[in-house]
């Protein structure tokens, strides 16, 4: 596999360069009232800069990949804040500012970008991936995958509970519609998606894992356009056009509609969910000024007539009522300036979440409710201190929970065994602050950045403080290498849902990671980017089962029991909880080596990424062994490649892993009953077979239908396109003496038609 | 710096990486002790091994019963009518319903939903199994039943009247469709190592056997507090044929003559004896320190025996697994052959103990259990109190006794009971006399169950 990956690799450095080897963003500056050329604005892009000249023209040469924030400063008018690509060419107007400003080059330059990024139109073409925003994040090196396509983002070994995923700067509690179905917003409203699997600076905290960042697009302002969506399971339109203070609306909403589909089929006992999401977000024309209010709402019910008590040969008598929901919602306004050589960015926000899942079973109404209401505030502010930028910054909230449960609890100490159904609610505060510094320096003529930064916190939850050092080291090497390290410390609080009422007033400590990675980077050709990096990361306090009321295997969907159950709870832990009890006592490792060459530019884009990735864990209170975390996948290889032709796009995306350990059954009793108990064996010792994936895309595009300006693009997003069988889970037969696999996803089209206006 | 110097730089670089997430590896995939261990048990592909695990982890193979994945139903190993040594299914028997033996009917004895049920021939030297059938449709009631026993149809013999299930017999289990085995001496010195191997590939430690005395053995406790081979199936030689008991003779009703006799010494600890010729005299037993005459067995044929044999010495050491309550016991034959014991050591209690059901739960119990005698402090049998009969030498002695109605388990005292003690004959209360060469033992309270370590018997599966 490791040969594979290296001749891959090899394959695409030994592709020739493009044409024009340009990774150039020019423009020009302009004064909005008179529309006369700005000289001497101070423009900067990503980590370049340029100053403009007489005819206000810029040009910045050798920028990076991604969307790269830009800066315009220049006497006597006001910032402008946008984003650039490479090859971007910008026409920015400046506003006059009511009162002279001096302009003050910023030292330094901003902190180096995270190195995986998919842009809008790398969500859309990425075969596999079905036009998602967050699943196309899976095809990426760090990444672990999971079963069935479902989401949740567990990178570098740790789960997924433990990366924080944000748009724009708000915090988003549930990435996908029902665990991952699709992400909680449209690829439409999207501009760029960045993954950092590890070493994540001060800014971010409250996550033991990765950061993922959505930035959300800017609506265009010349006129009021409307495209949309329509795929097999979704329909979705996006609007944007003109706003106040010369800015810009976007405006989205998306439902599915296979839930009509099912319902008109008319079948019994079939779950029947629907989503739908939707997106309102205003910006300012100079970026100062940016508010977003978006929202997800998923509902499952069951379809079921009560009269019915045999649906498809089985007993439904039992089963009455199921439903459940979960809602979100988050405003936030960015407000963001610059004073001299001071910039300064803010964003408060406030949302709620709600999820309530309700069943009647055997004439039992049991369900949960749970109710969130987070204030939060994001700011930062950086200035020149010592020869270097200081950033300062806040990053905290409070939130309010309420918790209504009515159901048997899990074993505790005192009830190993619970049999009753219980009713139990509580309602508390908890705030959590966070406050960070950062000093970042230059030296040796910019080709060393020192970053060292502080991060305190303070979790509400687990009324804990905490203190994250974290350093960072980025070496501009000749021949256009970058060296990055990274070393510190991070930390988590408990989740709201591992403090089940019943547990009484329980504080649950947070889990601590030390993280270590080296990353070397180049960019080869213009057009291709290389890395490859090297992690240790150490986990502590990790929650784990402290009380199961039987094995891992016998309690249904424990998280040692590995496979499809154990992934699954996993995936929901932040939503639903473990629904056991936890203590704050397990510890766990993760290291590995990623490799990744991307190719961002010309004929074929795509890249071919590798991973060699290994995760343990120990729980203390079942014995000192540590065994392999459930998505422990030591090699991943996935290669993405798609290549136009004319109106054409054709794509395929190959992804290999080793299969996810499980934890066998190493013996079976029967009881007096008759029923057959497993028994364990070695925690998550055997693996199921590996798993391998081919996926194909077709994309016709129609420049200017029916004479609009827009684009209308056809897509046809064929995953497992050879039917491979791959096995995802582990059930038995009775008495335990026959193992047979669950399979993942059949060959599963996905086809839909898109208009970009 | 150059190109070949940043290369060689960032190699060294990540080398030292590459060399630390190596170390952090290295471990992985090792292989368990004993997998290449051919004395060890393993399952077949028919055919899982039957374990016990205890609470703390332990674990210990049960060699006399065996899961059948194909039939899915547990099974022993017994000899068959044709000879063959098989696994047949632990499942009720069925019988004859006519006095010519040729209509089965299915016993519903102890198997709720049975699946299976066996025919076994009542042969002179014990029940052989003859027939294997699946289960049919509920029969109609049967009130008496036929066996055949060595070819001849025997009975009527009585249904008891509160086994109500019977059952319709279905196909026939052919011998192809069960596991035979076959066992293998393993070992090159004077104890050799019984190895049981299923057609299947199941391989379990069944035994040993001395070969200088052609026996099968069974590690035992030695008067000076050694440990020793001793022969299984050795009848016990309780008569002597002088009137001071010094010369022990065996009574034997069967045909066939054994090899050796078991002789319970003053000690309370037995000698082996090798089993002389036929003699007719008369016959004498001890009772307590006394020997007085005592009728021949009606039937048996009486033969000397001669000097104690020397048995083949065993080592015993303790394994120490850290955390573990209870410690497998390792025996080691003098030519270095190895093996496990089948009693465990449960250094909580400081007692060797085997696997018990009580109550719907495996426990290890501590062995040389004997139960409790229920006798009366006065003369009315109004008051009374359980007590242990214990001998006075005992090469083990027994520590705990059991008591029913209600079933508890307690340790024996080590003072005496209290007397005079009476006992219930009908409905007269008498003066109790304990055995001779016994004494009356007091007993403590009813000791709490979880006092043992508790564990699960389950079927292994093969991943």
């Amino acid at each position: 596999m490791v040969r594979l990956a290296l001749v891959a690799v090899v394959a695409v450095m030994a592709a020739a360069p493009v044409a024009h080897a340009d990774r150039a963003v020019t423009g020009m500056v302009v004064d909005d009232a008179t529309g006369l050329p700005v000289a001497g604005a101070l423009v900067t892009v990503g980590g370049g800069e340029a100053a403009t000249d007489d005819q206000g023209q810029f040009r910045i040469d050798e920028a990076a990949f991604g969307r790269l924030d830009v800066v315009v400063i220049a006497d006597g008018y006001r910032a402008y804040f946008g984003s650039a690509r490479i090859g971007g060419v910008l026409a920015i107007r400046l506003e006059a500012a009511t009162g002279a400003s001096e302009v003050i080059r910023i030292s330094g330059r901003p902190p180096t970008g995270a190195p995986l990024h998919l842009d809008t139109a790398a969500i859309r073409t990425q075969p596999g991936a079905g036009n998602d925003v967050l699943r196309a994040l899976q095809s990426l090196p760090g990444v672990a995958r999971t079963p069935f396509g479902l989401g949740g983002l567990a990178l570098r070994g740790t789960a997924p509970r433990d990366t924080k995923v944000y748009l724009d700067d708000i915090e988003v509690p549930l990435l996908y519609h029902f665990g991952g179905i699709a992400s909680f917003l449209p690829t439409g409203a999207v501009d760029e998606v960045t993954l950092e699997p590890g070493g994540a600076s001060v800014r971010y905290g409250r996550g033991l894992g990765g950061v993922a960042v959505v930035t959300s697009r800017t609506g265009r302002n010349d006129r009021w356009r409307v495209g949309g969506e329509l795929s097999l399971i979704h329909a979705g339109a996006l609007a944007e056009g003109p706003g106040p203070l010369k800015g810009t609306w976007l405006i989205g909403a998306r439902r599915s509609y296979f839930d009509a589909l099912i319902r008109a089929a008319s079948v019994d006992l079939v779950l029947l969910p629907r989503y739908g999401d939707a997106q309102l977000r205003w910006e300012s024309g100079d970026g100062r000024w940016m508010a977003i209010l978006f929202g997800s709402d998923d509902l499952l019910t069951l379809a079921h007539d009560p009269n019915q008590t045999d649906s498809a040969g089985f007993n439904t008598s039992n089963v009455k009522a199921l439903r459940y929901t979960s809602r979100f919602a988050r405003l936030g306004v960015r407000y963001r300036t610059v004073s001299g050589a001071t910039s300064f960015e803010a964003m408060p926000s406030i949302g709620v979440d709600d999820v309530n899942a309700r069943a009647n079973h055997m004439d039992i109404d049991k369900g949960l409710h749970r109710t969130t209401v987070p204030l939060s505030l994001r700011g930062r502010v950086s200035t020149p201190v010592a020869h270097g930028t200081l950033s300062a910054g806040f990053d905290g909230g409070w939130q309010r929970h309420s918790y209504d449960i009515v159901n048997t609890p899990p074993p505790t100490r005192l009830d190993p065994a619970p049999d009753m159904v219980v009713h139990r609610s509580l309602a508390r505060w908890a705030a959590d602050a966070g406050a960070w510094i950062e000093q970042s320096w230059f030296l040796g003529g910019e080709a060393l950045e020192l970053r060292p930064g502080l991060r305190a916190d303070h979790f509400g939850l687990s009324e804990q403080w905490t203190l994250d050092p974290r350093i960072s080291l980025v070496a501009q090497l000749p021949h256009h290498i970058t060296l990055v390290q990274t070393l510190g410390r991070y930390h988590e609080p408990p989740l709201i849902t591992d403090l089940d009422p019943i547990f009484g007033n329980r504080v649950m400590l947070g889990s601590s990671a030390t993280q270590a990675a080296t990353t070397v980077k180049t960019i080869v050709g213009d057009d291709k980017e290389l890395s490859a990096t090297v992690y240790y990361q150490d986990l502590r306090q990790l929650p784990v089962d402290a009380i199961t009321a039987a094995t891992p295997l016998s309690a249904n969907g424990g998280e040692e029991s590995g496979g499809l159950l154990g992934i699954s709870r996993e995936l929901v832990d932040s939503q639903f909880g473990s629904y056991s009890y936890r203590e704050a006592v397990g510890r766990g490792r993760a290291y590995g080596v990623e490799l990744i060459a991307r190719r961002n530019l010309g004929p074929w884009t795509g890249w071919i990424s590798y991973a060699y990735a290994r995760s343990y864990r120990t729980n203390p209170t079942r014995d000192d062994t540590a065994h392999p975390y459930v998505l422990d996948q030591p090699h991943s290889l996935t290669i993405v490649g798609t290549t136009e032709l004319g109106r054409w796009r054709f794509g395929g995306r190959l992804r290999y892993t080793t299969g996810n350990p499980y934890t066998p059954v190493a013996g079976a009793y029967a009881k007096s009953s008759g029923d057959w108990v497993p028994v364990d064996g070695a925690l998550l010792s055997q693996r199921l077979p590996d798993f391998f994936q081919l996926d194909v895309r077709v994309d016709r595009t129609w420049q200017r239908p029916w004479g609009t300006t827009g684009t209308m693009n056809l897509y046809l997003d064929l995953q497992n396109v050879v039917n491979r069988q791959n096995p995802e889970g582990v059930t038995y037969n009775r008495d335990y003496t026959r193992l047979s696999y669950t399979s993942g996803l059949p060959i599963f089209p996905s086809i839909g038609v898109e208009y970009i206006p | 710096m150059t190109r070949r110097a940043l290369v060689v730089w960032l190699g060294v670089r990540l080398g030292v990486w590459l060399g630390l997430t190596c170390a952090a590896a290295c471990g992985d995939n090792r292989r368990a002790p004993g997998d290449d261990d051919p004395l060890a048990a393993v399952s077949g592909s028919r055919l899982a091994l039957q374990r016990y695990r205890y609470d703390d982890g332990t674990e210990q193979v049960a060699a006399g019963e065996f899961y059948d994945t194909g039939l899915h139903t547990l099974c022993r190993a017994m000899q068959w009518t044709d000879g063959g040594v098989r696994c047949a299914p632990v499942a009720d028997d069925a019988e004859y319903l006519d006095a010519s033996c040729t209509r089965l009917v299915g016993i519903g004895r102890t198997i709720a939903a049975p699946t299976l049920f066996v025919v076994y021939d009542g042969a002179p030297a014990g029940g052989l199994v003859a027939q294997v059938f699946r289960a049919g449709a509920p029969a109609p009631p049967v009130v008496q039943y036929y066996t055949r026993s060595g070819g001849a149809c025997t009975g009527p013999v009585a249904v008891p009247p509160e086994i109500r299930r019977f059952y319709e017999l279905a196909d026939e289990i052919t011998h192809g469709e069960v596991v035979a085995f076959h066992d293998a001496v393993v070992g090159d010195g004077r104890i050799g190592l019984v190895i049981r191997e299923g057609d299947d590939g199941l391989r379990v430690p069944s035994g040993l056997r001395d070969r200088e005395l052609g026996a099968a053995c069974t590690p035992g406790r030695q008067a000076d507090g050694s440990f020793a081979c001793e022969p299984t199936d050795a009848p016990a030689a309780i008569y002597f044929r002088d009137p001071v008991c010094r010369e022990p003779m065996v009574a034997v009703g069967a045909t066939a003559v054994p090899a050796i006799a078991r002789l319970v010494e003053p000690s309370g600890c037995a000698s082996y004896r090798r089993v002389g010729g036929e003699v007719s005299s008369p016959v004498y037993r001890r009772d307590g320190d006394a020997c007085t005459a005592v009728d021949a067995p009606a039937g048996g044929r009486l033969f000397a025996v001669e000097a104690p044999l020397a048995l083949a010495a065993l080592d015993r050491s303790i394994e120490a697994v850290p955390g573990r309550r209870l410690q497998h016991m390792i025996l080691q034959g003098r030519d270095g052959l190895r093996f496990v014991d089948d009693r465990l050591l449960d250094t909580a209690l400081a007692a060797e103990c085997r696997p018990r059901t009580l109550r719907d739960t495996i426990r290890c119990i501590p062995i040389g259990i004997v139960p409790a005698t229920p006798l009366f402090l006065g003369d009315s049998c109004t008051m009374q109190v359980r007590v242990a009969e214990v001998p006075h030498a005992a090469c083990e002695p027994p520590a705990y006794a059991t008591t029913s109605r209600p079933f508890q388990l307690r340790t024996i005292a080590a003072d005496p009971a209290p007397s005079p003690l009476f006992r219930l004959d009908g409905d007269v209360c008498k003066p109790y006399t304990a055995a001779p060469g016994t004494e009356v033992r007091a007993l403590g309270p009813p000791l709490d169950l979880t006092t043992f370590p508790s564990g699960i018997y389950f079927s292994e599966r093969t991943p």
